[in-house]
């Protein structure tokens, strides 16, 4: 029998910064690849020190290895922080549902990412990349804190070729000439039908709560905003408990991405 | 609330009373069939008298079984999940690490428990072999053989009647025996397992015993999940939640609370490892705590409802079948006495 608590061997190949207090990690798997959905995330495990969830932040397209983004602010993100290039970890999954791929083909799509937000929809960005006559119009839409905390700066220059990209920041500095502002002041930048459009939004909880109520305000339906959720999960397979939302739904399991009339409104916030 | 995504429902049925029953007697009981058990490679669990109450414990001889208790304070979450599981081991070798499963071989005999604890089972069936399965807890089950204790009493405790525990369900155990005198028993088999038991042992045929019902004080009002599920905001939850001191008493009593930890162990050397289960509670602070330190459900107030919300409303909303069965361990483990019906009560604003 599959043992899903068992994680598979895996190299840390390449860590490089990202952002302040934020680095990459390029993980190669030693056994069979990682195969995903956009959208998907995996467990990784520092051997001794814990296990956290993150999601996988490279192109599905890519079968040589994953990428995953991470920030230091828990004790596994130090110690991954900590390690270098060589390092033995493990890797579970994927795990969860990923993004609703066919539902989006053929539709205009736009994508608020808030922050680290960006690594829950970038593997999303590299398949609409990858296939996107299989769309319509699509926009991604991005704020960072200011122009040092914008990460994925290459991938955003890269999918700027075949997607609308628009940047800005809640602070600029002396060289920042683009938007200033939150991310929902780009929707003021932008042509979009909105009954019409779907919608993905990935952010930190303030982000997540002012876009939501931003897009039904203009007329988005609640089953075509789509948000990927951030809960503490031990387990990644629907028993430990702990990302269960307060209708009972687990993030790790029917989740990470759920449309926005799956979710009591105290959960986005 | 379109909120629930689909799944397969669980499909409880109490087991049939019609169809075939046997005698045993006490020595028979404790005697033959305990040893059968025994020379089969059983770990046998029994009820046995604790300073603090009845507790099913591995008894190694018959002697100190009870078979006259109401409840005991574990149930069989406590062998078939146990605490502070081994879930992996892991070492460095030269240039490589090792993750390994661990080998589940125990085979468990829950001797003589209550119908509502082998209820509890199904309940733990469902979050556990839902797909992925859970390894360790799907082979001890599988390994197992359950012998249910019918019941000649209840207590201001007990409201399994509310909770269709009373009679046990398809495929929670093997054999039941209801009382039918002081030192003998109807055995039911129900399952191909509990016949041959009964094979083994050569009991005879006996008449379908009494099974009694109406024995619960305590009733849950008729409870409708989507009317609950509006009264998420009501006042009510806060006064109620005032009495709880989030202690996890309730948790570690809980015969279907299956929430855990993983944590990690080290040795000395550095170079190896293990991770462990450890039961772990919805009601305490540090259950949902986020990446930077944010809590989910910071509020006392929103963990005391999440417990009660999980097993009345979502697991009834993913499963069709309450979280809960009735067997007021929590009430009866509880420091404040707080007790689910009286909470649900209050709740839904009718006696």
């Amino acid at each position: 029998m599959n043992n899903p608590y068992i994680p598979k061997p895996a190299l840390v190949e390449e860590i490089f910064d990202e952002a302040p207090l934020i680095k990459t990690f390029k993980i190669k798997t030693l056994s069979d690849s990682i195969e995903f959905t956009p959208g998907q995330f995996v467990m990784i495990y520092v051997p001794g020190i814990g296990e956290s969830p993150f999601a996988i932040s490279s192109s599905p397209f890519n079968k040589e290895y994953i990428k995953v983004s991470v920030r230091a602010v828990g004790d596994v993100t130090k110690a991954l922080h900590r390690l270098s290039p060589k390092s033995l970890i493990g890797v579970r999954g994927p795990l969860g549902n990923g993004f609703p791929i066919d539902k989006f083909t053929g539709k205009d799509v736009v994508i608020i990412a808030g922050g680290t937000g960006l690594f829950g929809v970038t593997s999303l960005l590299w398949y609409i990349y990858e296939k996107r006559s299989d769309f319509n119009d699509v926009k991604i839409l991005y704020g960072a804190r200011t122009p040092r905390d914008i990460v994925r700066k290459r991938e955003l220059d890269k999918w700027s070729d075949r997607i609308e990209v628009l940047l800005t920041v809640d602070r600029g500095d002396e060289t920042w000439r683009g938007n200033v502002g939150v991310v929902t002041t780009l929707l003021d930048k932008v042509k979009i039908n909105y009954p019409n459009t779907l919608f993905v939004v990935c952010g930190p909880p303030l982000m997540l709560k002012a876009t939501y109520s931003r897009l039904l305000s203009e007329g988005a339906k609640r089953e075509n905003i789509y948000v990927s959720l951030e809960r503490h999960m031990k387990c990644g397979i629907g028993k430990c408990g702990r990302c269960m939302l307060s209708n009972g739904l687990y993030v790790c399991k029917d989740g990470p991405v759920f449309t926005c009339n799956q979710l009591p409104e105290r959960d986005i916030e | 609330m379109h909120n629930i995504v689909a799944r397969p429902t669980l499909r409880v049925n109490n087991v049939s009373t019609n169809g075939k029953w046997y005698y045993i007697d006490k020595q028979t009981l404790l005697g033959d069939l305990f040893y059968y058990l025994k020379i089969n490679n059983y770990k046998i669990i029994a009820p046995v008298k604790e300073v603090n109450g009845y507790m099913l414990k591995p008894v190694s001889s018959p002697e100190n079984i009870v078979l006259d208790y109401i409840r005991t304070i574990n149930g069989p979450k406590h062998f078939l999940i146990p605490n502070k599981e081994v879930l992996l081991k892991w070492y460095r070798n030269g240039g490589r690490i090792v993750f390994d499963k661990q080998e589940v071989s125990e085979k468990l005999a829950f001797f003589l428990i209550k119908p509502c604890d082998a209820n509890a089972i199904i309940l733990l069936d469902a979050t556990m072999k839902d797909t992925p399965m859970d390894p360790y807890y799907s082979a001890r089950r599988e390994n197992s053989i359950v012998i249910i204790l019918d019941c000649k009493d209840a207590d201001e405790y007990c409201f399994c009647e509310s909770m269709n525990t009373r009679i046990p369900w398809e495929n929670s155990g093997d054999l039941w025996l209801v009382p039918i005198g002081d030192n003998d028993f109807a055995a039911k088999p129900l399952s191909d397992k509990g016949l041959k038991l009964v094979k083994e042992l050569g009991l005879l045929p006996t008449t379908k015993p009494d099974i009694r019902t109406g024995m619960t004080k305590k009733r849950l009002p008729e409870l409708d999940v989507d009317e609950l599920y509006k009264l998420y905001d009501s006042n009510k939850w806060m006064e109620l939640s005032e009495k709880c001191l989030l202690c996890g008493g309730c948790m570690a009593a809980c015969p279907t609370c299956t929430c855990f930890d993983i944590i990690d162990e080290l040795s000395p050397e550095g170079n190896s490892g293990h991770r462990l289960r450890v039961w772990d509670s919805c009601i305490f602070r540090s259950f949902t705590i986020v990446a930077g330190g944010r809590i989910v459900r910071k509020d006392p107030i929103d963990r005391f409802k999440h417990r009660y919300y999980h097993k009345f409303q979502y697991f009834v909303k993913r499963w069709n079948v309450y979280g809960c069965t009735g067997c007021g361990k929590c009430a009866q483990q509880c420091p404040m006495h707080i007790h689910p019906v009286d909470i649900l009560s209050e709740v839904i604003g009718n006696e």
